[in-house]
């Protein structure tokens, strides 16, 4: 495809804007968390007397190494039993076209319009009842839930394109439904659904409303809730705030370079033709 | 026994459509059965409710002896190839032909000994550890066939196999899959619109229209003797020509000649009571130079176009064909020898063989001369 010069200069350009206002709040985090702790800095400005102990203050304020643990817990719970549910359902609603499924996607997607915020508090009332309150279990179950509806999104887009011919040809060969299901269709859907399991992980680590509000125990909530922990009564310690932020950010953006590939994958799913 | 019987079997969609209307159909065991027929004839959904892929709305489908309506494919021992060969992705040849063994719990050396003979028969011994993805188009038809031949079957469904192949390799394919099915001697349904296929391939060729079954039976009687104007105009390349036509004192006035006609289609046109559709094949012409003395009708008339793909040459008269309301209006081609000295447009003297003409009931279609 040949592109005008002026073209490309123009898309340079943007994609430069684009980068700085994605780096810029970042930079921001993380010269303010160099500056002596307790202290409120302006802007974006290198402290003369870097504290880098500020990261290990921050990790050990926020008991960090726990709630790597937990947040790690939390995520084992969500992650396969989501992926499951929405590959069996994906299947089930875009591939078998079983009776009733076309309401059933109408369902799904009307729960994708929820938004979160708006349930949080019948949810507390729910936990509560269930004696589930200030236990992992407040955060996994109902993540499992809201998370069905994109999951079972995501795995029916994927399902929906597969080729009929594909699982008369098994049938033919003997398989019911269940071997369709896992010796021909999960492992082609093994791309769709790795980019749903580095989503669901992503939002799942980033997790801090439910943490907040359905666990009072901060070694019981995911690393995003530790953040709470800078927070006093009577004022919020900046640097260290900015510290906790940029380690509770650390393990994503390692997966982020690992995955990166997996990534724009996932972004791009769907926009073209397989 | 593996004989496939249909008994009055109907298919109608929910929505109504009717795909398959009444078909009884015999097809014995080891026999090589056709298919044929246009777009949307009903032939791929016949073939897909033997499959047990599509229900069978009235009607009953025996394998075997044995009512298998309400079977599900696995359970009715057939094997397939699809149109797209619908090849599993994700698995080696290898697997892919092994893939139905493993799902019957056969052990696995047991099954590298069958995909290897299947893939000795089918030219497919150095390309078992590659993936479909990395196969040519006509290796990966084989891998379909392989995975169908594998199973040792009772009978083999067949889907147009061939039509997503260039003309080279599917001509190369066709006699393989003749020989195949001369080696294995295992039932074969096979659908095609190709009807150098049908006529190559079968034992019996089953012609279908509009979810009708309009002729069963082998590839030269359909030619020679087709049961109504339909079947005679699908089968044959260039197609028959067809006139609505006076037959007066035993002469069919046709648009470039007057032909006598034999008793025998004197006698038939006799027993029509409303009016006479003529046909002529392409092949019924020569040019009269060709011919000697050969009892025939001898003709002049203006050519428009002359065609020669080497064996032969195709001659268009000026002279139009009206199609009778049975078939579209067009050219009158005849099909001449090589060495015919016709190479230009202009008048030109042919020779038609009478005795192979046919003549249909204008109303129904119905040829007049079984």
């Amino acid at each position: 495809m040949i592109v005008a010069r002026r073209e490309t200069w123009v898309a340079r350009g943007l994609l430069i804007a684009l980068m700085a206002v994605t780096i810029v709040p970042f930079v921001s985090l993380f010269t303010t968390a160099l500056h002596e702790s307790g202290t409120y800095p302006d802007g974006i400005s290198w402290p003369s007397d870097p504290h880098w102990e500020n990261f290990l203050d921050a990790f050990r304020v926020a008991h960090m190494g726990e709630l790597l643990w937990s947040s790690t817990l939390i995520v084992l719970g969500v992650v396969p039993v989501s992926l499951l549910i929405g590959t069996m359902a994906g299947f089930a609603i875009g591939h078998l076209r079983m009776w009733g499924s076309r309401l059933l996607f109408l369902l799904f997607v009307l729960g994708l319009t929820l938004p979160f915020e708006g349930i949080i508090t019948p949810l507390y009332y729910q936990m509560r009842d269930f004696g589930l309150l200030n236990t992992r279990w407040a955060i996994i179950l109902p993540l499992i839930g809201l998370f069905m509806p994109f999951a079972v999104f995501w795995m029916r887009a994927h399902f929906v394109n597969m080729p009929d011919e594909l699982s008369e040809a098994a049938r033919m060969d003997g398989a019911n439904t269940w071997q369709l299901f896992w010796r021909i269709h999960v492992p082609l859907a093994l791309p769709a659904i790795s980019s749903l399991a580095i989503l669901l992980f992503l939002w799942t680590w980033n997790q801090f409303l439910l943490a907040i509000v359905l666990v009072d125990d901060p070694a019981k909530r995911t690393m995003a809730g530790a953040l709470g922990a800078f927070q006093g009564q009577w004022g919020t310690d900046m640097p260290l705030l900015c510290a906790g932020s940029l380690l509770i950010l650390t393990p994503t953006l390692i997966l982020f370079v690992v995955f990166q590939r997996r990534f724009v994958a996932a972004l791009l799913q769907g926009s073209l033709k397989g | 026994m593996s004989a496939i019987e249909l008994e009055r079997v109907t298919k109608r969609y929910p929505d109504g459509t009717l795909a398959v209307d009444d078909v009884s159909l015999s097809i014995e065991d080891g026999e090589f059965m056709i298919l044929v027929g246009p777009s949307g004839c009903g032939k791929s959904t016949t073939l897909r409710m033997i499959a047990g892929l599509e229900t069978v709305t009235a009607g009953r489908l025996r394998i075997a002896g044995a009512v298998v309506n309400d079977r599900p494919p696995k359970d009715r021992d057939l094997a397939m190839v699809f149109q797209s060969y619908a090849l599993y992705p994700h698995m080696t040849v290898a697997k892919n032909m092994g893939f139905a063994l493993r799902l019957a719990g056969v052990d696995r050396r047991r099954i590298q000994g069958q995909v290897h003979d299947a893939a000795a028969l089918l030219d497919l011994l150095e390309h078992l550890d590659r993936r479909p993805a990395q196969l040519s188009g006509g290796q990966r038809q084989r891998v379909a066939m392989g995975r169908a031949i594998v199973r040792d079957p009772k009978a083999f469904l067949m889907d147009e196999p061939l039509s997503n192949l260039d003309a080279k390799l599917r001509v190369q394919m066709r006699a393989s899959i003749a020989r195949l099915q001369r080696r294995l001697g295992t039932t074969m349904v096979y659908v095609t619109h190709d009807q150098t296929e049908a006529m190559t391939l079968g034992d019996r060729v089953a012609v279908m229209n509009g979810g009708v079954l309009q002729q069963v039976a082998s590839p030269k009687e359909l030619y020679e003797r087709p049961a109504n104007a339909f079947v005679a105009g699908f089968i044959g390349s260039p197609p028959m020509s067809f006139f609505a036509c006076p037959v007066d004192g035993g002469r069919a006035r046709l648009p470039f000649a007057d032909v006598p006609l034999p008793d025998r289609l004197r006698r038939a046109a006799l027993r029509a009571r409303g009016a006479v559709v003529v046909g002529v094949r392409p092949e019924a012409f020569e040019d009269a130079a060709l011919v000697g003395d050969r009892p025939g009708c001898r003709f002049e008339a203006e050519v428009e176009l002359v065609e020669s793909v080497g064996a032969d040459v195709f001659v268009h008269l000026a002279a139009q064909a009206d199609g009778a309301g049975l078939a579209a209006p067009g050219p009158v081609v005849a099909r001449l020898g090589g060495d015919t000295a016709i190479r230009e447009p202009g008048r030109a003297r042919l020779w038609l063989d009478a005795e192979r003409l046919h003549l249909f009931d204008a109303a129904t279609g119905s040829a007049l001369e079984r």
